[in-house]
């Protein structure tokens, strides 16, 4: 039998499918998956709940599934977040180290990282994440753990993930109606970089595109740590229905067509594609060049916002490591070409090489924010008694966050 | 609603309307304070010649001021003090002096509200100073700022129903969230420079104004277009601007605007139902910089009416100014007045009183008809029912070839 804790469940809400993935932690902390659930999403739009009833029927089909396929009970799960509403920045808090012998302890810490966040969001936004990135000490630059260390200042930097809350909740709400209990929640590109990276990666500088069913979440990583993150509410459905509108064609037949056929790389010569007759659907012949031609200006748009992100946050020439491209959409062809040419950095498609299992799951990118969630887990199973976690930030009550409040003055 | 001018009054020289600030309350009369201050120590100011009226009920605050006429409301009820935070004091402070406020707004084309909500005088008087200015036919624009996220609950509770007070008094209402001056001015900006700024931003704003109206232009706005596209609409609105320099101004320009944090991805552009566009630039500015100005924003409004301008400045030259001022209605639509919005004023104030340009006017009815084809709606499909999908303005639900004008060839 095995040890409650030990077996961590990842569940993604997404898009264009509800996937739970099951991990056991075996011995020295390495992840092994054990199950797989996955069901179409009828739902959920660019990354956002909008039908409840479906998403919670949808998130307790592949639950069972999972259940099934790793002979475990599910109790709890750990679940992503994403959607155009999230928004992110870098901020530095400060606090002057007071006690006799200038030592800086675990209190000081804890203020610097409250002044940290204590930033001005709008009302109805929650703090996702506060991700500690650096100290500093009397001004000196880059440590990593100032605790025991001597000094009159000590500054960090964070980077903080917020979004609108009430909308962040819909998620969770789904999932306790299942019924389940949430553990914990995290952004999808945080997760997806935690499968995709490893720490060496991390160290010299990746950004991680994670471009999915209904948006494409990104996030940089610098010496080591979350620099930047971002969420473009565009995904695979844009494609699909850029598709389906330029070659008038339903959607149905506008995504298998983008599977089967659809190539990001422009074509010379054209081609021709005939439509097999289903039910209710004449034969059809479309231009092959059309096709790839509204497909590639679509990503490339897309992959063009994040350059200029990149560009805009002068994070370009930090990328040691290069662009990862995970999510569904990282299996359309001619995306590794098209990505090298928009980033002129090297491009991988993002493999979740951080785990073992089975090599199907692992090796397929739309999996890589579910994995991530596994690793996530883990890492904040082991500093729970830190700081809220988001999942309490965003299930806090009112009344809990005037008390904080009121705490803080 | 009452002519602006009587035919007399305008002889040869063109008559533009009278354009006056109203600074309502203690952060209303600051700016205004400001604007003042700025006029006065530079001869060369754009705005000289602006009339400025400060109006707050603290007697204290306003002998602060220098540069703009003053006027003291609720001094029976204040006693000279303020309203101390309370909204009923200062609303009935502005009902007791009522006639004052609309004695002061009489003959006036233009009245522009700067306040700040969430105080007692801002909050209370400033619905009220826009009724009086509305029933003197005057176009009545609101820029208010809106409190601090950190300034509670209650203060911003005050200042929403304050805002709604305002907007269905005002012809428009621009807020500027002081959340925003925290982007504009940089997170470690000082609490003194933020307010500056915000400041600053107004006169920004006024500044547009006046300038479509009085300088010579290369593309003429009038009083009469400005109340078609803005009158009556009790909107919602949007205010950014960008400038730049060089030999690539006008596209470095529009890029500065997109980027401005007041335009905040240009959630209102791309649903606006009235934009206005004003350039300003040297006597060196060419009219391809007019356009490679105007189209990028015209294009993400498209579903808006567009009234724009382009006015020459000598102290301009080679730098190249955009303002942008967008409004959505923020009432229901079928409540919006929209046939006396478009063709009454038009049909009031004619040609002796106001030079209409011609082709702008029954370029914007032919646009207004076009308001309502269902276009959007197809290239949007799938996504049609959820919320758009803003980017820099540009709504990207809607398919990208579609937005580039690639054609698809057959």
């Amino acid at each position: 039998m095995l040890a409650k804790d030990r077996i961590i469940v990842g569940l993604e809400v997404g898009t264009s499918k509800v996937c739970a993935v099951v991990g056991e932690v075996v011995d020295g902390g390495n992840i092994l998956i054990i199950g797989v659930g996955q069901v179409a999403s009828e739902g959920v739009r660019k990354g956002e709940i909008v039908n409840m009833e479906a998403a919670t029927q949808n998130i307790h089909d592949a639950l069972i599934q999972a259940e099934e396929s790793a002979d475990v009970e599910i109790r709890n799960v750990y679940a992503s977040v994403t959607g155009g509403h999230l928004r992110c920045f870098n901020n530095r808090g400060s606090v002057a180290v007071t006690n006799e012998d200038r030592e800086i302890t675990e209190d000081e810490v804890r203020n610097v990282m409250l002044n940290a966040k204590a930033v001005n969001i709008p009302m109805d936004h929650v703090v996702l994440h506060a991700i500690r990135q650096r100290f500093y000490v009397d001004g000196a630059d880059g440590i990593q753990t100032p605790l025991g260390m001597m000094g009159a200042k000590l500054e960090a930097d964070v980077h903080v993930i917020h979004g609108v809350k009430t909308r962040l909740q819909n998620t969770i709400r789904c999932i306790k109606q299942v019924p389940l209990d949430v553990a914990n929640i995290a952004v999808s590109s945080l997760a997806s970089a935690l499968a995709v990276l490893t720490p060496e990666h991390q160290q010299l500088g990746a950004v991680v595109i994670d471009m999915g069913g209904g948006t494409t979440d990104y996030i940089i990583y610098r010496d080591g740590t979350i620099q930047h993150t971002g969420v473009i509410a565009v995904g695979g459905d844009h494609i699909t229905n850029d598709i389906a509108t330029g070659l008038k064609i339903p959607m149905n037949r506008a995504d298998a067509l983008k599977i089967e056929h659809g190539s990001l790389e422009l074509l010379d010569v054209d081609e021709t594609i005939s439509l097999k007759r289903e039910v209710g659907l004449a034969d059809r012949e479309v231009s092959k060049q059309q096709l790839c031609r509204i497909m590639n200006l679509r990503v490339e748009e897309t992959l063009s916002f994040i350059k200029q992100d990149l560009d805009k946050h002068k994070l370009t020439d930090y990328l040691g490591a290069g662009v990862f491209i995970t999510g569904g959409c990282a299996r359309l062809r001619g995306m590794e070409r098209l990505a090298t040419t928009i980033f002129g950095l090297p491009v991988h498609i993002g493999h979740s090489h951080t785990v073992n299992g089975p090599t199907a799951t692992i090796e397929s990118p739309e999996y890589s924010t579910t994995i991530g969630l596994i690793r996530y887990a883990q890492g904040s199973q082991r500093d729970q008694h830190r700081e809220p976690t988001p999942i309490q930030r965003v299930t806090q009550t009112f009344h809990g966050y005037f008390l904080k409040i009121r705490a803080m003055m | 609603m009452t002519p602006i001018r009587k035919p007399t009054e305008s002889n040869d020289a063109p008559v533009r309307a009278r354009l006056k600030v109203f600074g309502v309350g203690g952060a209303g009369c600051n700016a205004v304070g400001q604007i003042a201050g700025a006029i006065a120590g530079d001869a060369q100011h754009p705005l000289t010649g602006i009339e400025l009226v400060a109006i707050n009920t603290d007697l204290q605050a306003l002998s602060g001021i220098t540069g703009a006429e003053k006027m003291q409301i609720g001094s029976a009820i204040t006693h000279g003090l303020g309203a101390g935070g309370d909204v009923e004091l200062g609303l009935r402070a502005a009902q007791q002096d009522a006639e004052r406020l609309e004695a002061i707004a009489q003959n006036t084309g233009i009245v522009f509200i700067v306040a700040g909500l969430g105080g007692g005088t801002g909050t209370g008087a400033a619905p009220v100073v826009a009724r009086a200015a509305k029933e003197q036919g005057a176009l009545v624009l609101a820029f208010v700022m809106l409190p601090f996220a950190f300034e509670g609950v209650g203060r911003r509770q005050k200042a929403i129903a304050g805002l709604d007070q305002l907007k269905a008094q005002a012809d428009a209402v621009i807020c500027i969230p002081n959340d925003k001056l925290f982007k504009v001015a940089g997170e470690r900006a000082t609490a003194l420079d933020a307010f500056q700024r915000g400041n600053e931003l107004v006169a920004t704003g006024v500044q547009a104004f006046w300038q479509l109206l009085a300088r010579k232009g290369l593309i003429n706005v009038d009083f009469a277009d400005l109340r078609n596209a803005l009158g009556s609409k009790h909107s919602d609105g949007l205010f950014s601007f960008g400038t730049a320099t060089g030999k690539e101004k006008s596209r470095e320009a529009v890029k500065v605007l997109l980027e401005n944090p007041l335009f905040d991805g240009g959630d209102v552009l791309g649903k606006a139902e009235a934009v206005l566009i004003s350039v300003l630039g040297g006597p060196d500015m060419t009219l391809a910089d007019v356009q490679h100005a105007v189209e990028p924003i015209s294009r993400i409004a498209s579903r808006g009416q567009v009234t724009m301008g382009a006015a020459i400045d000598e102290a301009h030259a080679n730098r190249l100014t955009i303002t942008v001022i967008a409004t959505v209605n923020a009432l229901p639509r079928r409540a919006a007045p929209a046939p006396v919005a478009t063709r009454q004023p038009v049909q009031e104030v004619t040609t002796p009183i106001l030079p209409l340009v011609k082709p702008a006017v029954s370029k914007k009815e032919a646009q207004a008809k076009q308001e309502n084809l269902p276009l959007e709606g197809v290239s949007r499909g799938r996504f049609e029912k959820s919320e758009p999908t803003l980017y820099n303005g540009e709504d990207l639900d809607v398919p990208t070839y579609i937005r580039r004008g690639v054609s698809l060839k057959r």
